[in-house]
């Protein structure tokens, strides 16, 4: 292997070095906060509809923590899933509407 | 000429438009009579064997292994101390010098009338809910929803009206309202289990959930307050809906609110004609 070949390896490797040891952060703390006004918008239209699942406020509030401790990752899993806990609900909502009379006894 | 033509045909599609809308009857409103009959002749057809009063004993009435320990329980009922807390405290007076019996007619024999549609508070009335009404109109502090003198009262009550029939009236629209906003809740699958009252109820009732049986939905109502061995005291029914409701997944809704009122209202009306046992024991 030539030397200008080994140099280049090296240097490439430190340059990617902190992408591979590090965990990468796919969003910021800003974003992050958005993401959790976002589904808590999300999590209060649900219970608007009288949806709201047990846990969903819970995740946000444990999102929110998390990101003061400045633990992105786990706020942005936390929030991720709040989010969409709240999306399904809100699908329930409007699912319930259009199906529930099928269950009646006829 | 032509200008005064075509707003001859315009005046006169409008009126058509009025005639037509006027002809065609309006959607009818559910009739929760038809509702409950077919709702009986559901869980008859389901349980044949099942005499019809018979419903108001619950999981009882289908399981015959849990009918034989119900039985013996019952032979010491564990509730009977609410019954004779509640009898004191129903012929206690207010500070006022008023006492239940001012609000409750009949010395509180009265479960079977509950919930009743308030045309004038234009909201349901439970039992609970009215107890705590006339406690309020006599200066007395309300007393909390589920458990305590709230529970002891009511069992006293239920237990004064053992053998009437639910009588649940419907007197007009906005109680049909009522009653159709708690029969849309009861058949609605919320949380993350994705379930309804119905589900484990209507579709479920007989099925087991690991060991246990699941009770018919027809008959529900008859039994609180009720004493469940699970919890270990006397309890409302609310406290019971709320419990369930959280077991699916959901956000509870808080003991008497609107929804639960109204969720009580439509059980109840399904339970039209049962007798009432209450307060009663459950697993």
């Amino acid at each position: 292997m030539s030397k200008k070949l080994t140099m280049a390896l090296f240097a490439l490797t430190a340059v990617m070095a902190p992408a591979i040891v590090l965990p990468a952060h796919a969003a910021s703390a800003e974003a992050i906060k958005m993401q959790i006004q976002e589904a808590d918008r999300l999590r209060q239209e649900a219970a608007r509809l009288g949806f709201e699942w047990r846990y969903t406020q819970q995740r946000i509030k444990d999102a929110e923590k998390a990101l003061t401790a400045g633990k992105l990752d786990e706020a942005e899993a936390l929030v991720a899933r709040a989010k969409r806990e709240a999306e399904l609900a809100i699908e329930q909502a409007a699912t319930a509407e259009t199906v529930w009379k099928i269950a009646v006894p006829k | 000429m032509k200008a005064l033509k075509l707003r001859w045909l315009r005046r006169s599609l409008a009126m058509l438009s009025v005639a037509v809308v006027v002809a065609v009857p309006m959607p009818v409103l559910a009739d929760a009579e038809t509702d409950r009959q077919a709702f009986v002749n559901y869980f008859q057809n389901r349980f044949p064997t099942v005499e019809l009063d018979d419903f108001a004993n619950g999981v009882y009435a289908i399981d015959a292994q849990s009918r034989e320990q119900w039985e013996a329980i019952e032979e010491f009922p564990p509730y009977e101390e609410e019954i004779e807390k509640g009898e004191v405290l129903f012929n206690t007076p207010f500070a006022n010098g008023k006492g239940y019996s001012d609000c409750f007619a009949d010395n509180g024999a009265v479960r079977h009338q509950y919930p009743f549609y308030d045309t004038e508070a234009d909201e349901v009335i439970t039992l609970e809910y009215d107890i705590n009404r006339c406690r309020k109109a006599n200066g007395e502090k309300p007393l909390k929803w589920e458990r305590g003198d709230i529970v002891s009262l009511s069992a006293y009550m239920a237990y004064q009206s053992r053998g009437k029939r639910l009588a649940i009236t419907i007197p007009n629209a906005a109680a049909q309202r009522a009653y159709e906003s708690g029969q849309k809740f009861y058949y609605s699958k919320r949380g993350y289990l994705n379930n309804s009252c119905a589900t484990c109820h209507v579709q479920g009732a007989g099925l087991r959930v690991r060991t246990e049986v699941l009770h018919p939905a027809l008959g529900e109502i008859t039994n609180w307050p009720t004493h469940r061995l699970k919890w270990g005291h006397t309890a409302t029914l609310h406290k019971r809906i709320r419990a369930c409701h959280r077991d699916q997944g959901t956000k509870h809704f808080k003991a008497q609110s609107p929804q639960y009122r109204e969720v009580e209202y439509f059980m109840s009306y399904m339970g039209n004609g049962l007798p009432v046992n209450g307060p009663g024991v459950r697993k």
